[in-house]
């Protein structure tokens, strides 16, 4: 076959099938249902905000989960990223949505800059393919610019560098490889795995410590199910890269010293970010079955449960934060160490404050960022 | 010109080719034609901030391989998740044969594009049937010029091994 032929049986195959009439006016009209369907959205949480404020709204079972007055809130934005690849700028104290970054292309999730100028957004690639990092100003003043093939970027705590992780097919499967670019000049360092015990990726969770000079990241670990939902599948390990080092993966980073290392044990801890002020942010889930008798034939529903655990990356010491009815996804701090974001297994987006109340900012997110 | 003028006029003029590249793309029919129209939805709601026929072009490009992408993707999810359910919803042909009259090389094609890996079709689909420039795929992919030589060349090299015998 040569490339005409190639050609001709493309355009045999793709037909040539004009518009039906009246399709373009849908668009149209589409649209505009759309548009005024995410305005009545927005009125609706802003109406649930002030019916909650003035204790008119239920917003919850859990007995943490109340509305609060703006306050301290106000004017804090967080960058988000939608179930559907959106990337959204949510204003805390209102709960609107201030702007959308980009409309799809973030499945795989956000990242934002130490100074909250850039966002990175990437989408995610099930098997050994990649997906791509992109870059867009938080302002919305331009449109988004790739960056690299890969997924998982995290800006360094200096902002001079942007960690990340990329996969390729190689003899031995899947090949795992974590890159750290200097944003300045685009020199890259790689560390690909060995023979070790990386192979077994995909990298879930990879963050900075507070120092910048090192990369934890956690492998495996969670799955979605058909209806989007987060749940814990199979075992989760974290390991510690020393960015000063060379070589391969596994020469250049550890699990943390307080984790058992061995081949099949390496570092289990279900890792998900590093907390600016310190400590590996991890979560403990759990699964309790009540068995329901009152009804003829007994049934059975799962009433899932995780605790939010800061632990020492050098001694291993844990702190057990706060516990919520859900499976978690995403967990961040902020740079005080005392809010945190987290989307739970229903999608929804929360946020701790300081005073341990934990208020919902919505629904049908992947992951957000300070 | 109006937004949905502007719109109108893009439909009119790049919807046949969006709908064969959807079609070269997919799996299955159905989608293709909802793919297209939802491209189009997300391009009149971004036009305050595109506004440029030209940049829309690259939008929509790049909307429909995206959107290909995820349903291919969501698709493949729900064999793996539910290998019974998502056999009795699969179409039985691939998208472009549902439509087409083809002779028996044409379907030999057909069969060896769908077995491409996502990416390799991608540049495999906009360079030979879009005639994209390297630099255009990159653009409306969103990856390297040389990713796409790289999996244009393999996709090319898969594409000749599997229809090893015809001319």
């Amino acid at each position: 076959m040569n490339e005409d032929s190639l050609r001709e049986a493309l355009r045999v195959m793709a037909g040539e099938t004009m518009p039906r009439p009246g399709s373009a006016d849908a668009v149209s009209s589409l649209a505009a249902r759309r548009a005024r369907r995410r305005r009545a959205v927005a009125g609706v949480a802003i109406a649930a905000f002030v019916l909650g404020a003035a204790g008119l709204l239920r917003v919850g079972r859990e007995s943490s989960v109340r509305t609060v007055p703006a306050g301290p809130v106000e004017g804090v934005t967080i960058v988000a990223a939608t179930t559907g690849g959106a990337v959204r700028v949510v204003d805390v104290g209102t709960r609107r949505i201030a702007r959308t970054l980009v409309e799809e292309g973030a499945t795989g999730g956000v990242a934002l800059s130490p100074d909250g100028a850039t966002v990175y957004y990437y989408d995610d690639v099930p098997g050994c393919g990649n997906g791509t990092i992109f870059s867009v100003p938080a302002d919305g003043s331009a449109p988004p610019t790739r960056i690299a093939e890969g997924a998982r970027p995290a800006v360094s705590p200096d902002a001079t560098r942007l960690a990340y992780w990329t996969r390729q097919a190689g003899d031995t499967g899947c090949d795992l490889s974590v890159v750290v670019r200097v944003l300045a000049t685009g020199t890259e360092q790689r560390w690909t795995h060995g023979n070790g015990y990386f192979r077994r990726g995909p990298i879930r969770y990879l963050d900075w410590s507070p120092d910048g000079r090192s990369v934890a990241f956690g492998t495996e670990g969670l799955a979605s199910r058909g209806d989007g939902r987060i749940v814990p599948f199979g075992d989760e390990y974290v390991s510690v890269l020393d960015t000063t080092r060379s070589g391969t993966l596994e020469e250049a980073a550890r699990p943390p010293q307080f984790v058992d290392h061995d081949l099949s044990d390496n570092g289990r801890l279900p890792f998900r970010s590093w907390r600016p002020t310190g400590g590996l942010v991890t979560v403990r889930s759990s699964t309790a079955v009540e068995q329901d008798r009152s009804k003829p034939i007994p049934s059975y529903s799962e009433k899932p449960s995780s605790v939010v655990v800061l632990v020492d990356p050098d001694t291993g010491a844990e702190d057990a934060v706060f516990r919520v009815a859900a499976y978690l996804g995403s967990v961040e701090y902020d740079a005080s160490g005392r809010w945190v974001l987290f989307v739970d297994s229903e999608r929804r987006l929360r946020l701790r404050d300081a005073a341990g109340t934990i208020r919902s900012l919505g629904s049908g997110y992947l992951e957000a960022v300070w | 010109m109006s937004a949905d003028e502007a719109v109108a006029d893009l439909y009119a003029r790049m919807y046949p080719s969006l709908l064969g590249t959807a079609r070269l793309l997919l799996d299955d029919t159905g989608h293709a034609e909802e793919i297209v129209q939802e491209a189009f939805i997300r391009l009149r709601l971004a036009w305050w901030r595109i506004r440029d026929p030209n940049r829309a072009s690259g939008y929509l490009h790049t909307t429909v391989a995206n959107l290909a992408r995820t349903g291919v993707r969501r698709r493949a999810m729900a064999r793996v998740r539910d290998p019974q359910h998502a056999r009795g919803n699969r179409a039985d042909t691939p998208a472009a044969e549902e439509t087409a009259v083809l002779n028996d090389e044409h379907r030999l094609v057909a069969e060896a594009l769908r077995r491409l890996p996502r990416r390799q079709r991608e540049c495999i689909v906009l360079r030979y049937y879009l005639d994209f420039s390297e630099a255009e795929i990159a653009r409306a992919l969103g990856v390297s010029a040389g990713s796409v030589k790289t999996h244009t060349h393999r996709g090319l090299a898969a594409l000749g091994v599997r229809l090893e015998g015809l001319a």
